[in-house]
């Protein structure tokens, strides 16, 4: 929006007609006349070091400079330098030619390395401007205000960087601008350096956030359509023109802001001011911005959001601070959640330290605020006319447009885009995929996601950190393992939802599919061909893993779909071979140079992250690189398979590093830390694997015609085509291989479960059919006409078959995944648990069981059909939570437990419930089915030994629930804490199954009810001489203090503890965490921390080398794409058709 | 950069696909989960077990010898260690009492019930520390004795083919629910007037820990034929049925205590039967439980058709949810001067549950009533529980072959004393397909009232005993028992004997014809029947 004449009274003495003639430049050491006798000039030398930044006061030389004035009003260019580079003569003679005849020339040193050498080449090229040296750099902002004490009698500052290009009338505009507008800053049209066609700015708007809004599209061609005079909220800092008196009103620039920002902060205070703040594109600056080269870091990103904040906590008034301030920070949270999500650590670790630092400096920014309060002419109801409204930042994430909302009608922008990409297939592509994914979804979206398989509901966030930190852990029945990463993690991005925990849960399950979606596409970028990437893209969308995986309530599969598209992203990148590699071509578009460690690094992160939900991920990766090589090998390119195999097995040693100390647990017992595996027997032939059929809603025949799509580059691609093609090949037939013997049940050891095997063939099938669409358009012009034209046009045709079956599978919105959970069922467990502690066996199919489970074997009772094994896991206290998400190493009570089901399930005993008392089993349940009926009658299955084993013994009591499953009460059970008459004897345990009996446990009252933290109880023992016991494992790091007199503790059972109470009264038990606990989670935390400044540090380090070896080579603008484009890409400038490209690299955070 | 190559890969593929397809269709697994042979009847568990139950419906318990069928409990361990327990009496009324129980190594232990508690009624729990452990009852009552099996596993279902309620007879129900939570059964009986749920039994509640015992002839008024059918909504029983028979109007005299079938199959194996020459009143009754019509084939297997000719099997058709009994002695088509055994089979598979009586007015030394479960399976290892009860004149000992093919050599082992010894007589013994071995153990039994047998052999067999009581006058199949994991489902059993051409000498008069005009027994009508009328087709 033009203001043309703003209500504003600009503060201090206007400017007229008959400027001050004259500017003193008091502080300025003449580079001139230094140069010719190597001495002062004239004036005292105030210190002994010239070079040193000591001054020479020279008030005659700026008398002569103000004699040459011809009544125009003074202007000092003030410009900061630091190390400038070799556009720094061509700035300095921009300021010679200048056309205007009252101007006079600072050149601050912001501390370059070469003082003597930047004087020189000031000398060299404009010998009559002055020289000011700072001893330290402390940024543009307090280097410009330096020209507040350097400088006096100047009617306006022209605050300049050192790299910027004037045309010759810039001064001369800007002035009578400045005069004509009644403007206290005045800003330039800024073009790129070396293509002055090109615009990067014609002034700047910001929201009440801060957030910038260029009103000119970067890179526009400047056909001048944007010259024509008016108000804009600030003017980019690469050179501005500001009254002096304005700029001696404001204090100069917010001396806490180093870089970037300070342009705003400038507008936005002379906004408050009254000043007007003009853009005069007439006059043309071309911007190098080559700061980036300079600055050891590139941390533009977090000053960005650093000096936003700032901005915005000093130049709003209290009242806007304490409607924007909490908008503000929610806004931050979102987008750090949103950067956690997509990957983009940097961004939020920017977003976090940015609030840090403004809470910081706090003090210094209430200083500023006081100031400005002092010559504050307009409230921020006036101000707030000239910014934009809304949240910038939102809206161009929601229209998929950062950077390009400009101007006032920016409401248009996103129709304008959708008309100028009209057609393009990426935005086509994408647009379908978000509705495609939002359909299939809609139900899980707005509703619950039922709690079952692998997918329980989440514990609260302190709950969650306490098991973290604890080294106890309530599986099975207790456990002093370590407890999983998982609890931290969660804890840690439940913390960020504000608590939010089943805001998390969904985030964490459907954010699975989105993320797989994007992770491939990012994959695919090195082909280079659009339509590939689209194609390859919607191909893994449409195999049904991830579908299946919701449907079945398997959550590791899910993970594994996002997950493993960004590892072979890796280990792709890791083989450096053409398109994802520079060996044997050129590579192709978004590929970055990347050190083999931080390729293992980044490999390590992802992996670890997936093996927190799904352990056997590591195995896959390693997997997935052996078998990457093996295509290799067969498709006769054995180079790079070390790199390959390297960066795959060091990525999952990192990984499984990372996740120590739990993933120890591993080591001693890797089937329990995998879990059981079951196919719930449906994915058990050739027929099913090979259509990806492993869940409820098959595909039928269709399943297959994807195969006959990605068959096609092994037939027509050429070169590195079907090199990979080769490879993807490879991963389908392993994966498909080994998911297949699973479900067979060849394999008998710790294995992933079916999903994690057959996503890596989803990958290389989808990934075979893109590089079907790049053969199709680079390979097959070569061939003559032929068979095969005509299979590429049944590839075609499958391809569009095989999509048939997703259309379908989207229909339900909830991907087939049942419409409940056993928790209505079973709600009478937790009632129960409100009046005493209790646990809960669950026996039956691990693919059913809403919790993870161990295995076990028992010949009469395990036979659940091909596919199923019969796993058992406990939850305390009613349903299962997050809590039972891991298993952990089996240890005496599970063995205990284990061999008390294997004595029943043989026919050893009738009374089990006996056998589990003193486990606190007071419920067993089978479930017949992944949920209850009529939900899930696909998944369900009728374990008739098993019941019939269960239904044999003579203390559980059937309780008829649902037809789903099966309850049986224990009327043997005994609390988890009992109190046990005087003189019982407690076993200390033994082989016999007497050795595990505790008759006296069953009925026994309990004690020690009231919840002390994590792990603690505590109460009153009333009876004196009884016997308290505890059927937890945990053996010594439990004690019993009564009186504050610890109790003797004795092994019970062989696994269990027992104290033995002397006198009556109040009592607390309390598991002692080891200090070595402690130590060991903080260590992790310092180890993820370790590597993940690593891999952001180096990805910094090679980004930055890359670009600036760009600009370097170019010698013009910087860029941050460091790639080339691929032989068969349509990578190179961009076009009309790109912008879709553009709009889904800005939502993926593609650096394009 | 080396020449990518295709050709690896489409060969590696099309590989797959080919190996893929065919150990795809070579190895299909099973969609669904085979039966448990250890379900289809009691069984004993093996010696590494940790321990047995079993479940001893009900008997009499007044100390008194006018109760109907007085109860003793037989605990046999056939294992090298000395087994201890708990055997815990649950009368009808009043509290239960639990009794520490002790068994030496390869000896037997009774236990009077009465002993433990005084009821009229009581069941019994037996809890083992072992395996290799079987579990018995003997019944004495007014009208005779009886064996019957204790359950090593309660069930949803009983099955009881046979039963009667006509004039002299008492058909009474058992059942025992040694849970604590109550259990809901449905009652169904079928007769000659076809089948029904009477009120009072559809939903019967009984409560958990009880015993409970229905007289089904007050229900169930003077029929010849009652099939019943036990059914629990909810909960687990065991059903036991005791039949009495007074000798009235010239029928048999008796007492037969049967334990129930937990399941039905396709095929039942009674390998002893009416002894040779006796005018004992032999009938097969099978149920239908299924919603399938049967066509069932009762084989009598001949132990020397050679000799006396095959015999033509008799052929049921029972609708479902109906029952059919066939009376083996109605007609002469089986040679009475031969030893036989029989086969019930189902031919389409359906599950049938089937059951033979063998009745006798008692006169001289013979008679009595038993009743006799088949063995849905065969297994490698059987153990026998009784050895020779007082006042036996007759212990018989068959062990048949059910197989289509293939010899079995089989062992039997006599235990008691605390030893275990082989008989001579029957060591590695081979018995061809579809033949049986009789072992008459009257003298090697004799006054070691302790003994126990067990029967092993290198493939299935089947077992059965009949004893012949001549103090009092009775017949007695005593149980024996399979032991878990030696259990196999005789997936086709023998085929029917014919006779071959070298039979020629057999005498014309062994075959039978009857009248193909004639009704087959009008299932319909009377429910009591039927072989189809088919023709002999004896050979010359």
């Amino acid at each position: 929006m033009t203001v043309e004449e703003p209500a504003i009274e600009p503060v201090g003495p206007e400017p007229t007609g008959a400027p001050d003639v004259g500017a003193d430049l008091i502080v300025a050491e003449q580079v001139a006349d230094e140069q010719a006798d190597d001495s002062p000039i004239v004036g005292d030398v105030v210190g002994d070091d010239v070079l040193a930044g000591d001054v020479v006061v020279d008030d005659l030389v700026a008398d002569e400079e103000i004699v040459e004035d011809q009544g125009a009003p003074p202007v000092v260019v003030v410009m900061v330098t630091h190390n400038p580079g070799w556009w720094f003569e061509e700035t300095l003679a921009s300021f010679e030619h200048q056309d205007y005849p009252n101007i006079s020339v600072l050149v601050i040193d912001a501390a370059s390395s070469d003082p003597i050498a930047l004087r020189d080449r000031v000398a060299a090229v404009s010998p009559s401007a002055h020289l000011r040296r700072l001893d330290a750099n402390p940024g543009f902002a307090s280097a410009a205000n330096e020209a507040l004490h350097a400088v006096q009698g100047a009617s306006f500052l022209l605050l300049c960087h050192d790299d910027v290009r004037l045309d010759s009338g810039v001064v001369r505009i800007l002035v009578e601008e400045a005069f004509r507008s009644n403007a206290g800053v005045v800003g330039p049209k800024v073009v790129e350096w070396s293509d002055p066609t090109r615009l990067l700015s014609v002034g700047m708007g910001a929201d009440r956030y801060g957030q910038p809004a260029p009103y000119v599209e970067r890179g526009d061609l400047d056909q001048e359509q944007f010259d024509s005079v008016r108000d804009v909220f600030y003017v980019q800092g690469a050179v501005t023109l500001v009254r002096a008196d304005l700029f001696e009103a404001l204090g100069g620039f917010d001396a806490e802001i180093t870089f970037h920002g300070e342009d705003l902060d400038l507008g936005w205070r002379a906004h408050v001011a009254g000043a007007r703040v003009i853009a005069a594109p007439s006059a043309r600056v071309a911007h190098l911005e080559a700061l980036g080269e300079r600055r050891p870091v590139d941390d533009r990103r977090r000053l960005q959001a650093r000096h936003r904040l700032r901005v915005r906590t000093v130049a709003s008034s209290g009242p806007t601070r304490i409607r924007t301030t909490p908008v503000a920070a929610f806004y931050g949270v979102l987008e750090v959640l949103q950067s956690l999500l997509f990957g983009r650590f940097r961004h939020a670790r920017d977003i976090t330290s940015a609030w840090i630092w403004n809470f910081s400096h706090a003090s210094s920014a209430r200083r500023l605020r006081g100031r400005l309060r002092g010559i504050r002419q307009v409230d921020d109801g006036e101000v707030r006319a000239f910014q934009r409204r809304g949240n910038l930042r939102l809206a161009a994430f929601l229209r998929a447009q950062f950077g390009r909302s400009d101007g006032e009608d920016a409401q248009w922008d996103f129709v304008s885009n959708l008309r100028a990409t009209r057609g393009t297939l990426t935005l086509t592509a994408w647009i379908l995929i978000v509705f495609y994914l939002l359909i299939g979804s809609r139900e899980l979206l707005f509703g619950t996601i039922p709690a079952i398989g692998d997918m329980p509901p989440m514990l609260g966030v302190g709950d969650m950190f306490s098991r973290w930190v604890s080294g106890y852990q309530s599986i099975g029945l207790g456990s002093t393992a370590a407890s999983p990463t998982g609890f931290g993690l969660f804890a840690l991005l439940g913390t960020m939802l504000l608590g939010a925990v089943g805001l998390l849960r969904h985030v964490l399950i459907l954010g699975m599919l989105p993320l797989g979606v994007m992770a491939m596409w990012r994959l695919t970028r090195p082909i280079g061909s659009r339509r590939a990437r689209v194609v390859a893209t919607v191909a893994y969308l449409m195999i049904p893993v991830a579908e299946s995986s919701l449907a079945r309530g398997d959550w590791p599969g899910l993970v594994s779909f996002a997950a493993m598209p960004i590892v072979l992203a890796q280990l792709f990148g890791a083989s450096g071979l053409t398109p994802f590699g520079s060996i044997g071509g050129s590579a192709g578009p978004g590929v970055h140079r990347r050190p083999l460690t931080h390729r293992i690094a980044a490999i390590a992160i992802v992996a670890a992250l997936s093996a927190t939900i799904a352990p056997a991920f590591l195995i896959v990766v390693v997997a997935a690189s052996v078998v990457l090589v093996i295509g290799g090998v067969l498709a006769g390119q054995f180079r790079s398979s070390l790199r390959v195999l390297l960066a795959g097995i060091g990525g999952s040693v990192l990984a499984f590093a990372l996740q120590l100390p739990w993933s120890f647990s591993a080591i001693t017992d890797l089937r329990s830390t995998l879990g059981s595996s079951s196919t719930l027997g449906v994915a058990s032939s050739v027929s099913s694997i090979t259509r990806f059929a492993i869940g409820t809603g098959r595909p039928g025949v269709l399943g297959w015609a994807l195969l006959v799509a990605g068959a096609l580059p092994l037939l027509i691609g050429r070169e590195w085509r079907l090199g990979w093609a080769v490879r993807c090949w490879a991963l389908v037939i392993a994966g498909m291989a080994a998911a297949w013997a699973l479900g067979q049940g060849w394999i008998s050891g710790p294995l992933p479960s079916v999903s994690l095997l057959l996503v890596p063939a989803a990958i290389g099938l989808a990934l075979a059919v893109g590089l079907g669409v790049a053969a199709f358009e680079v390979d097959l012009p070569d061939y003559h006409f032929g068979w095969r034209q005509l299979v590429s046009i049944a590839a075609a045709f499958s391809f569009v078959l095989a999509g048939l079956p997703a259309l379908g599978a989207a229909l339900s919105g909830r991907w087939h995944m049942p419409r409940g959970d056993f928790a209505q069922s079973l709600a009478f467990l937790d009632e129960q648990a409100a009046t005493s502690s209790f646990r809960v066996l669950w026996l039956g199919d691990a693919g059913v069981l809403p919790l993870a489970g161990w295995g076990l074997e028992i010949p009469a009772v395990d036979d659940l059909g091909t596919g199923r094994s019969l796993a058992f896991a406990t939850s305390s206290d009613g349903m299962p939570s997050v809590a039972e998400q891991w298993t952990g190493p089996v240890d005496a009570g599970l063995r205990s437990l284990a061999s008390s089901l294997e004595v029943a399930g043989s026919g050893g005993t009738a009374r089990l419930g006996a056998l589990v008392a003193p486990m606190a089993v007071r419920y067993i349940v089978v479930p017949l089915a992944a949920a209850p009926e009529p939900y899930a009658t696909r998944t369900s299955y009728q374990p008739d030994a098993l019941l019939a084993m269960l239904d044999a013994q003579l203390d559980l009591d059937s309780v008829t629930v649902n037809p789903g499953l099966r309850v049986y009460r224990n009327a043997a059970w005994g609390p988890e804490r009992a109190l046990l008459p005087k003189e019982t004897s407690v076993p200390a345990g033994g082989p016999e199954i007497a050795d595990r009996l505790l008759p006296q446990v069953s009925g026994a009252p309990e004690v020690l009810t009231e919840p002390d933290g994590f792990a603690g109880w505590s109460g009153s023992i009333d009876s004196e001489g009884s016997t308290v016991y505890l059927s937890q494992s945990g053996g010594s790091n439990w004690s019993l203090t009564q009186n504050g007199q610890a109790l003797e503790r004795s092994d019970a059972l062989g696994w269990a503890s027992s104290f033995r109470s002397t006198s009556a009264g109040d009592a607390k038990l309390q598991f002692d965490t080891p200090f070595t606990r402690w130590l060991m989670v903080l260590g992790q935390v310092v180890l993820w921390s370790l590597v993940i400044w690593y891999l952001l540090r180096v990805r910094v380090r090679v980004d930055e080398s890359s670009t600036l070896a760009g600009v370097a080579e170019s010698g013009a603008a910087t860029t941050v794409e460091t790639t080339t484009a691929s032989g068969s890409g349509p990578a190179g400038s961009p076009s009309a058709t790109e912008t879709g490209d553009a709009l889904i690299a800005s939502i993926l955070g593609e650096e394009a | 950069m080396k020449r990518v190559r295709r050709l690896p890969m489409i060969v590696l593929l099309v590989m797959v696909l080919v190996g893929g397809v065919f150990f795809d269709r070579s190895h299909r697994a099973p969609t669904t989960t085979a039966i448990r042979p250890d379900t289809l009847m009691p069984s004993a568990q093996p010696a590494t077990s940790a321990g047995s139950t079993w479940y001893c419906a009900a008997g009499s318990a007044t100390g008194d010898s006018n109760g109907l069928a007085e109860q003793t409990v037989s605990i046999a361990n056939s294992s090298d260690e000395e087994i201890t327990g708990q055997l815990t009496a649950v009368p009808d009324t009043g509290d239960l009492v639990v009794s520490k129980v002790r068994i030496a190594a390869h000896s037997r232990q009774t236990v009077r019930i009465s002993d433990l508690v005084r009821s009229l009624w009581a069941s019994a729990l037996v809890e083992l520390s072992g395996g290799e452990v079987t579990v018995a009852q003997l019944f004495q009552g007014p009208s005779g004795r009886s064996t019957g099996a204790c359950a090593s596993s309660p069930s949803q279902d009983w099955f009881f083919p046979s039963g009667s309620t006509r004039n002299g007879a008492r058909n009474l129900l058992a059942l025992f629910n040694p849970f604590p939570g109550e259990a809901t059964v449905d009652i169904t009986f079928d007769t000659e007037d076809g089948s029904r749920t009477p009120q009072q039994f559809e939903g019967f509640v009984l409560p958990g820990g009880r015993v409970s015992v229905v007289d089904i002839g007050a229900v169930v008024t003077l029929r010849e034929h009652v099939a019943t059918t036990v059914r629990a909504r909810s909960g687990r029983v065991i059903a036991q049925q005791i039949q009495t028979a007074d000798g009235r109007e010239g029928n048999e005299q008796g007492l037969a205590v049967t334990l129930g079938a937990t399941s039905a199959g396709a095929n039942w194996f009674f390998p002893v039967a009416t002894p040779a020459e006796s005018a004992a009143h032999e009938v097969v009754s099978v149920l239908n439980p299924g919603e399938v019509d049967a066509t069932v084939e009762v084989q009598v297997q001949v132990d020397d058709s050679a000799l006396v000719g095959s015999v033509e099997p008799y052929r049921l058709s029972i609708p479902a949810g109906r029952s059919a009994t066939v009376d083996l002695m109605s007609d002469a088509r089986i040679p009475r001067s031969a030893d036989r055994w029989l086969i019930v089979h189902s031919t389409a598979g359906t599950g049938v549950v089937a059951e033979r009586s063998i009745g006798s007015v008692r006169s001289g030394d013979f008679g009595g009533l038993t009743y006799t479960m088949g063995a849905p399976v065969a297994a490698t290892n059987w153990l026998a529980t009784f050895g020779n009860p007082v006042g036996i004149s007759s212990s018989i000992l068959a062990i048949a072959n059910p197989g289509a093919s293939g010899d079995v050599t089989v062992t039997v082992t006599i235990h008691g004393a605390g030893s275990a010894k082989d008989l001579p007589t029957m060591i590695d013994v081979v018995i061809a397909p579809g033949d049986r071995r009789l072992v008459d153990l009257t003298k090697e039994l004799a006054s070691r009232n302790e003994a126990s047998i067990t029967i092993s052999s290198d493939h299935p067999v089947v077992v059965g005993q009949l004893m012949v009581s001549t103090s009092p006058i009775d017949l007695l199949t005593p149980p024996d028992y399979p032991l878990v994991g030696s259990m196999a489902i005789v997936g086709e059993p023998a085929p029917p004997q014919v006779a071959s051409l070298d039979d020629a000498l057999l005498p014309l008069e062994t075959t039978t014809t009857l009248d193909p005009a004639a009704p087959a027994s009008s299932l319909e009508s009377t429910s009591t029947t039927m072989a189809d009328a088919v023709t002999s087709t004896t050979a010359r």
